[in-house]
């Protein structure tokens, strides 16, 4: 007897086709003869054929299988069964005194028909005066209202009904006489049987069905080796999860953040309490420029400063402010100390850009820098204003840079975002000359006006102390997050609906 | 930004050979962004700082020269001013010590010309002007004027009759009840008002109202316009810009003589003004290799006019009414855009410098990155407040807050001195939203501190859930402090915000850089918050900063 040992019943297992498994399963359930099984399982009849064909090969079935023949109708059989057989016919045109050339017969009538009509004792030959007669006899008589015999098989097999013993042996006659029945032989399947590995199998088969959720008794006990997991619902919904994630603007300017200081641009912050300055004063803003009212800057109450201690560069801006100082402007012809000594919010980072510069020396070049902070206006709250917003920008000091090099950093970090198409105008900006903006084009929005910059004035830069040209671009990235994010409102960018900030899908400016 | 309205066929017409799509063209090169273009008009936003285009005379002007490649610039400047024989004395004048004058004569005013001049006349006071304080332009009927004129200061008491009044009023019923002396009676002393007066009377009150008696109409033919402000270089620039459009209107332009003590100076002043540009210059900025052949082309494109080149140095003339050209840099801008900015070529400059992250943000980031693990949402609230979110609502008194001067609202006029007022007014957003809510924010603070104002970063969290005590905000401390190596340690603190017993402050160097603990009920109910809440701040970072090493 073979003894089944584990790893062969698993090898089994494993090379069960689905649909082996289910026949198995029917099986299991009581269902032997194929019908059964076909009906159980839902599928078609070769599918099952093929699979217990698998089965068997694996021995886990026996199948029981029948040979039974099916009749058909030949050729003359057909015939017959319209026209009647011809020693029917040859019976019923059948008259008294008439002789056989008078009867008017066909072809079959008088070869088969009166040869059978004699050999079932239905008819004599009787010859009267040199002519030959046909006489039927009694039996021959009983005929002409009884059906025949044969004649009720050819309509059984015709539609089909169930045939007797006693039929099959006239069949065997008809065969006899020409194409009047034709015999096809079946194997069919009577019935399956399973083997005792088959059993074996099916044991292991109905455990896995058990399973739901793996258990650590099942993980430690080895049971997980029979079983199989219940198949989930893929398409059954899941509880939506919250998740740690960074706010969606910070994606953003991290993402920018990533790009300039791949350009090698240093980044530096600076707080948003500024003095103004910083903000306006050292970057050329005349003291009644209008960006300067209090429409247009913050102002902090109560705080002005009154200890200098850089009284030279005081001096200077003031000058330059006043009369060009050495720059060789003509300067604004006044300028208003009280004015550049208020605290402000900062209302641009190039503020941060003027502090950066006093702070260099001739050995520290060339630096490039960039900034990403908040700034302050006081616009009225709609959807293109806030109070609070946010710039980029970056500075490149060094000798022999030009305006053409501005282009160039500009279509670099347009580029970056993967757009190709920039667009370059005359722009104005109090504290840039030349001054330029980059417009970039979006596959949807058109031309976006995203990159300002210029190099800023001598007026700016000599009383800073820095000698070389410095080329200044800004990046407008409420806008850019605001494309990025679909939005066309900049509140949104600051929205307090926690529900949006969990679901949003990661934004990228990424083209 | 200024906007001007041009009635399209006399821009065409004054342009000449110019179609429309050139035009648009064009207009961007003079930094105008076209609004809205009509069968009739054509509606630009200007940059401020060339005043000279407000004007449809000026733009076509300037767009003339640009596009025919000569400048018309002689015109202007190379003509001889006849001398009118009118003087303007000056005395005692400290309101608004500076004047220009000058006559036209023979100008052909219709009712649209008149209104565009206005407008024009409008949008120098905004922009240069700085509204009537710098600069104010009075335009009068010349032939209703009697010389001799004086400028001087007079006693309020005095009367004249303003435009669109029929009777005479007291400068100081002008200032109180004309429209535009409410508006502008800052800008004059209650005890003396600037006037121009004539042998009838005063006919302009600068910077309020001229008067009735020397309306401009359509039946004017000569005109005298006078200017006063706060700035010499202004006035007189002013003047050139309304000079040079009467001029392309084909007036004529007589002087003034200004008697003040014994200066005596003639106005107006049309002599274009002389820079010197040398090519290196040029090319060194624009990055280019131009010879002195085409800069001069460019120029001239420009409206400038070159009047002698020498050891590659071009002596350039500058337009008189180009108020924005202060610096060689901005006719090298000028020649960029005659060159056009688009067909420059970007190039990068071979410059190697290292990429380096501010100390600041390396820090956040890591902080960040802590909190984002622990399962924090990021939020980002506004910095600027209310002194109720600030203190009262947090069952605080007496909070010193950086106060905003001209704050646009309750909501925005002190900058935050703590973040979690703020995480709580998220937090009682978003009640409708799924519990645990854990949101964190890292940001600017900011608060007064003996005459200095200290600013600083923050870092904020607050857990809000049914189930959450002290020991759950322990334990988000406990681990940035670990993690982060930020060396702080608890102590047992009260604070009127959390639950009494049950605080803590952040110590860092024996200095208390933050706390923590369970939100008071008191104070959720304040925000409207049905669940227990717990929080944490600190200050993690001190820009280097303080008032007295600003400058």
């Amino acid at each position: 007897m073979l003894v089944y040992v584990l790893p062969i019943l698993n090898n089994i297992l494993e090379s069960l086709h689905p649909k082996e498994k289910q026949v198995l399963i029917v099986l299991g359930r009581g269902f032997t003869s194929f019908s059964d099984i076909v009906r159980e399982t839902s599928f078609n009849t070769d599918t099952v054929i093929w699979a217990l064909n698998l089965l068997k090969d694996k021995e886990l079935v026996e199948i029981v299988k029948d040979q039974k023949i099916k009749y058909f109708l030949g050729v003359e059989g057909q015939k017959y069964l319209e026209t009647g057989f011809p020693e029917v016919r040859l019976i019923k045109k059948l008259k008294e005194e008439t002789p056989i050339e008078e009867l008017n017969l066909s072809n079959d009538e008088s070869s088969y028909g009166i040869s059978w009509a004699i050999k079932h004792n239905w008819v004599k030959i009787q010859t009267k005066h040199g002519k030959k007669f046909i006489i039927l006899t009694d039996n021959g008589k009983s005929y002409l209202s009884k059906t025949y015999e044969f004649e009720e098989v050819l309509k059984k097999i015709n539609s089909g009904l169930p045939l007797t013993s006693s039929d099959v042996a006239l069949i065997k006659e008809l065969k006899k006489r020409g194409d009047i029945v034709r015999e096809k032989v079946f194997t069919i399947i009577t019935g399956v049987e399973l083997t005792s590995l088959g059993h074996k199998i099916l044991e292991r088969l109905k455990l896995e069905e058990e399973i739901t959720s793996l258990t650590s008794d099942i993980i430690i006990s080895g049971k997980w080796k029979y079983v199989r997991f219940k198949p989930y619902d893929i398409d059954a919904p899941t509880e939506s999860l919250t998740l740690g994630r960074k706010h969606l603007y910070r994606e953003i300017i991290d993402e920018i953040r990533e790009i300039l200081l791949s350009l090698g641009f240093e980044e530096v912050s600076s707080p948003p309490i500024e003095l103004n300055f910083w903000n306006c004063d050292a970057l050329f803003m005349p003291s009644d420029h209008p960006a300067r009212s209090i429409h247009d800057i913050f102002y902090i109450k109560g705080f002005y400063l009154d200890k200098i201690q850089n009284q030279d560069l005081l001096k200077k801006i003031k000058e330059t402010h006043e009369s060009g100082w050495i720059t060789g402007s003509t300067g604004w012809g006044s300028w208003d100390q009280s004015l550049a000594l208020k605290l402000i919010l900062r209302s641009q980072t190039t503020a941060v850009s003027a502090r950066y510069l006093s702070k260099l020396s001739q050995e520290d070049l060339p630096r490039k820098m960039f900034i990403i902070d908040k700034n302050y206006r006081p616009d009225k709250i709609d959807a293109m204003h806030l109070p609070e917003f946010n710039q980029c920008e970056g500075i490149v000091v060094a000798e022999n840079v030009n305006l053409r090099h501005l282009m160039g950093y500009m279509k670099t970090i347009a580029e970056a975002f993967n757009i190709k198409d920039i667009r370059f105008q005359p722009a104005f900006f109090p504290f840039t000359e030349p001054s330029v903006v980059g417009y970039i084009k979006h596959p949807t929005l058109g031309w976006i006006e995203a990159l300002p910059g210029g190099i800023f004035r001598p007026e700016v830069t000599l009383p800073l102390g820095v000698k070389v040209p410095v080329l200044a671009w800004g990046l407008g990235i409420d806008r850019l997050a605001m494309v990025a994010l679909n939005i066309d409102d900049i509140r949104l960018l600051f929205s307090r609906d926690l529900e949006w900030l969990r679901t949003s899908p990661i934004p990228s400016l990424k083209r | 930004m200024p906007t001007v309205v041009f009635n399209k066929r006399a821009l065409f017409s004054l342009i000449k050979y110019i179609d429309e799509s050139l035009l648009l063209e064009v207009i961007k090169d003079f930094k105008g962004e076209v609004k809205s273009i009509s069968e009739d008009e054509i509606t630009i936003e200007l940059e401020p700082d060339r005043p000279d285009l407000f004007s449809i005379f000026g733009f076509s002007r300037a767009i003339r020269s640009y596009i025919n490649a000569t400048s018309c610039l002689h015109k202007i400047i190379k003509r001889e001013i006849p001398c009118s024989g009118i003087t303007v004395e000056v005395v005692q004048a400290k309101i608004r010590p500076f004047i220009a004058c000058a006559i036209v004569k023979n100008v052909n005013l219709n009712y649209d010309i008149i209104k565009d001049l206005m407008n024009f006349q409008e949008m120098l006071h905004i922009t240069v002007g700085r509204d009537r304080k710098k600069v104010a332009i009075g335009i009068h009927d010349l032939d209703r004027i009697s010389p001799p004129i004086l400028y001087t200061e007079v006693s309020p008491k005095l009367k004249m009759m303003p435009l669109g009044i029929q009777e005479e009023l007291s400068l100081e019923e002008i200032l109180k009840k004309h429209e535009k002396g409410i508006k502008y009676a800052y800008l004059v002393s209650d005890q003396l008002c600037p006037v121009y007066i004539d042998k009838i009377g005063i006919f302009s009150f600068p910077p309020i109202i001229n008067s009735s008696r020397t309306k401009v109409t359509t039946d004017t033919k000569n005109l005298f316009i006078e200017l006063t402000g706060t700035d010499k270089r202004s006035v007189e620039q002013t003047l050139n810009v309304m000079l040079a459009d009467f001029i392309d209107m084909d007036g004529i332009i007589e002087s003034v003589q200004i008697r003040n003590n014994s200066l005596t100076i003639i106005s107006p002043d049309l002599r274009p003004r002389r820079i010197t540009v040398d090519l290196k210059s040029i090319n060194d900025l624009l990055g280019l290799n131009l010879q002195i052949d085409t800069v001069t082309g460019l120029l001239q494109k420009m409206m400038y006019e070159v009047e002698t080149v020498s050891n590659n140095e071009f002596k350039v003339l500058v337009p008189p009414y180009r108020v924005d050209v202060l610096h060689k840099v901005d006719i090298i801008e000028d020649i960029a855009i005659a060159y056009g900015y688009n067909n420059l070529k970007p190039e990068l400059p071979n410059i190697a410098t290292i990429g380096r992250e501010a100390e600041m943000e390396r820090k956040e980031s890591r902080i960040r990155e802590v909190f984002i693990g622990l399962g924090f949402q990021e939020v980002l609230t506004f910095t600027l407040t209310s002194e109720r979110k600030q203190s009262q609502l947090m069952n605080l008194i007496n909070v010193e807050l950086v106060r905003i001067e001209n704050p646009i609202s309750d909501e925005h006029c002190v900058y935050r001195r703590w973040i979690i007022p703020n995480l709580l007014d998220f937090l009682s957003l978003n009640k409708h939203r799924k519990y645990p809510q854990k949101i964190f924010e890292i940001g600017y603070v900011s608060y007064p501190t003996d005459g200095n104002i200290v600013v600083g970063r923050a870092v904020s969290a607050a857990i809000a859930s049914s189930d959450i005590s002290f020991a759950d905000i322990k334990g988000i401390y406990e681990t940035l402090n670990r993690l982060l190596c930020l060396n702080t340690k608890l102590i047992r603190k009260n604070h009127s915000s959390f639950i009494q017993g049950r605080s803590a402050a952040i110590i860092l160097d024996d200095y208390e850089i933050g706390m923590l603990g369970e939100i008071h009920p008191s104070i959720l109910n304040n925000f409207n918050i049905g669940v227990p809440v717990v929080a944490l701040e600190f200050i993690h970072y001190y820009p280097k900063y303080c008032n007295s090493v600003i400058l």
